[in-house]
């Protein structure tokens, strides 16, 4: 009971903190709202768009109001866990929903991270270097900029980092093991990656374990049991469960794995060329933590355990970093993990550098107890420990001040019924991003219009809207009579034009024809944008 | 829903590096801004001092209107091919930067470069890394510093 209090107050402390760090990491996603979607890469969109859907989405079968007028499968989907917090929430407005999971999501994984340092051995206030390493670094500013919010709740990881790793030890209870199962099957369903990672830190701890002869193997069937069918129906699912398409394109080429992966630079602090466009691919993780992994070796000595995590935490920086190996100036080097490459279902892994989520929980947890072992030769000493850490993640991390956000709700020419076809560029040059961005401000405006689109959502490069504009250009060719035919043929009540976006003769020949179609259209200037609305009139019935 | 009746002005400034051996006195910008056509000249004469340096090869200009989220642009620069594409704003301030490529085409920047470093990130990393080396040094101190050997 004496040592019960000192605990629970190291637990209330690391609560609040993250709390606060979680709030501050984020902002602006403490306002999101209505009026506001916070993110800063068009998938934010696409996330806004899933989390209000995910009621109808979870129903099973097409998607009603997407890919119209046959409905759309969902695909792309990483997450399972997006859709049941969707519909769980789905009295609260999608934009909020989306920014509360986020902080929420921060909070929980770094005191999940946290709480798993403790069980390693690591002391309350040194212990909070673990949370802030797993769930403020720049994995979790990626995650937060381009709004893959799932990712960040993940408390999953830590405790099977704990649990598996107490399954590594001759005190090991089958408990143990059923949280590692626990543990692990939580990932896989918040993120493939995330399962991916679990999965290869549970061979590389289990292998070091068997080496001693430490490993329980009551904890281990416990785990197993856990664990398997939920990956069987994981696979179940991603095969093609009800409502669902397949999972994901798969990446068959070593150019374009390398294009997911995390070149060396993207371990360094985050470049302005980072948050250019398209994605924020950053991985660093805090100097602080990696400066106390480094001295691990002469801190820790002959503690158990520390060494395994330190090995899974390279095996996965190594891995984040892909077939090809990008040094700068002196250009790519084929990677001697290159030849993964080619194992089956290495493609499903598309973007390698998530695969450094696993880095920052195992640096995390040795860190945390390197700061705990200096400290015991005087606290105030390591105190600046604290200080560096949240310069890492608030100065060279450059959290939240990479953060952008949208306009949410939908202007106000989207009221009515029917279906609306946006007619937006098909791509513009390099500038692909623009194609991307308006098919994803399609979805997040029809989370809060709720008419039919023809396109998919998210978005997807293969957008079935691409094909409808393509036919509505080719009846543009020939008589306005075709042109009306053609939208009715696709039972398109409202074509709204991104006039912008076209360049000046593509916007003239759209802006004439269409005033075939509605001689008034409505234009808007709200949200940052310049659109106009023409309805189509209805056939006369003969 | 953000109507732009009370919305804040946007502020988008240009700056395009053409440096000191490319003679020009100006460059066109044409833009579209929530269904106007715009057009920006920009100078390289100081006009906008805290911006500019008359002289220096970079010529800065800006554009304002209400709230922008995609902005449609086009430069053109004596002997480059225009640059035309479509930028995604944040607002309420957003800067874009420009320079020539190797092969001489106008390409966007990622920031302003800073006086004679060639690449305009230098900066950052090295302060990013210098950091790191501060908090290394501190870490292997208390490591391997005289109190932790005894």
């Amino acid at each position: 009971m004496r040592g019960a209090r000192p605990a629970l107050r190291g637990a209330a402390l690391s609560a609040v903190v993250y709390a606060l760090a979680a709030v501050i990491f984020s902002f602006p996603a403490v306002l999101a709202g209505p009026e506001r979607i916070v993110g800063r890469n068009f998938d934010a969109l696409g996330t806004v768009w899933v989390l209000q859907a995910a009621p109808r989405l979870l129903a099973g079968g097409l998607d009603p109001l997407t890919g119209w007028p046959a409905g759309a499968p969902l695909g792309r989907l990483d997450s399972w866990t997006l859709l049941p917090a969707g519909a769980l929430f789905s009295w609260m407005d999608p934009a909020r929903l989306h920014g509360a999971l986020a902080i929420v999501g921060l909070a929980v994984s770094a005191f999940a991270a946290e709480r798993a340092a403790v069980g390693l051995g690591a002391r309350s206030p040194w212990s909070l270097i673990a949370g802030f390493c797993f769930a403020f670094s720049g994995l979790s500013a990626t995650a937060l900029l381009e709004g893959h919010s799932y990712l960040l709740l993940d408390p999953w990881l830590p405790l099977l980092g704990w649990a598996w790793w107490r399954c590594s030890r001759p005190e090991a209870r089958p408990a143990h093991g059923l949280a590692a199962g626990l543990g692990f099957a939580g990932a896989l369903f918040t993120s493939g990656y995330l399962g991916v990672v679990g999965a290869l830190y549970v061979v590389v701890v289990g292998a070091a374990a068997l080496w001693r002869g430490q490993l329980s193997a009551r904890g281990a069937l416990a785990a197993l049991a856990v664990a398997l069918p939920a990956a069987v129906l994981y696979l179940i699912l991603a095969e093609g469960g009800p409502g669902y398409a397949a999972p994901g394109e798969w990446v068959d080429d070593v150019d374009r794995l390398a294009a997911g992966s995390a070149g060396s630079l993207q371990w360094g602090p985050p470049t302005a060329g980072i948050d250019l466009r398209d994605h924020s691919a950053s991985v660093f993780l805090p100097f602080t933590a990696l400066s106390l992994v480094g001295v691990a070796p002469r801190v820790l000595g002959r503690l158990p355990g520390w060494r395994a995590l330190v090995a899974a935490g390279l095996l996965f920086a190594l891995l984040s970093l892909g077939p090809l190996w990008w040094l700068g100036p002196l250009g790519a080097f084929t990677a001697p993990t290159a030849a993964l490459a080619e194992l089956p279902g290495a493609g499903a892994v598309r973007f390698p550098a998530r695969l450094a989520w696993g880095s920052a929980l195992c640096f995390g947890l040795v860190a945390a107890r390197v700061a705990t072992a200096l400290a015991e030769g005087g606290a105030w000493r390591a105190a600046p420990l604290g200080i560096a850490l949240l310069v890492d993640v608030f100065v060279v991390g450059g959290m939240p001040a990479r953060l952008g956000q949208f306009p949410g709700g939908a202007p106000s020419l989207y009221a009515g019924r029917g279906a609306v076809l946006d007619l937006a560029p098909e791509s513009l040059g390099d500038l692909d991003e623009v194609a991307a961005l308006s098919t994803s401000l399609g979805c997040a405006f029809q989370a809060s219009h709720g008419r039919p689109l023809p396109g998919f959502c998210p978005y997807r490069r293969d957008d079935r809207r691409f094909g409808e504009q393509r036919a509505l250009l080719s009846a543009l060719e020939g008589s306005p009579a075709g042109l009306l035919e053609a939208l009715r043929a696709r039972q398109i009540s409202t074509v709204v034009l991104w006039a912008d976006l076209f360049e000046a003769p593509d916007r003239r020949r759209l802006e004439d024809a269409l005033l075939i179609v509605d001689p008034n259209p409505v234009a808007s200037r709200s949200h940052g944008l310049y659109l106009r609305a023409y309805q189509v009139p209805p056939a006369v019935q003969p | 829903m953000t109507e732009l009746a009370d919305a804040p002005a946007h502020t988008v400034r240009i700056e395009v590096e053409l440096g000191r051996a490319l003679q020009a006195r100006e460059l066109r910008v044409a833009a579209r801004w929530l269904g106007e056509d715009r057009a920006l000249v920009l100078r390289d004469d100081g006009a906008l001092p805290d911006y500019d340096i008359a002289g220096d090869g970079i010529f800065v200009g800006e554009l304002q209107g209400e709230p922008l989220l995609l902005l449609p642009l086009e430069i053109t620069a004596p002997s480059a091919a225009p640059w035309r594409g479509v930028v995604r704003l944040f607002g309420p301030e957003d800067s874009l930067r420009f320079g020539l490529s190797a092969d001489g085409r106008l390409e966007r920047s990622l920031a302003r470069p800073a006086g004679a470093l060639a690449d305009p990130e230098l900066p950052r990393l090295v302060a990013g890394y210098g950091w790191a080396a501060l908090v290394l040094l501190y870490v292997f101190l208390l490591a391997f510093g005289p109190r932790r050997a005894r």
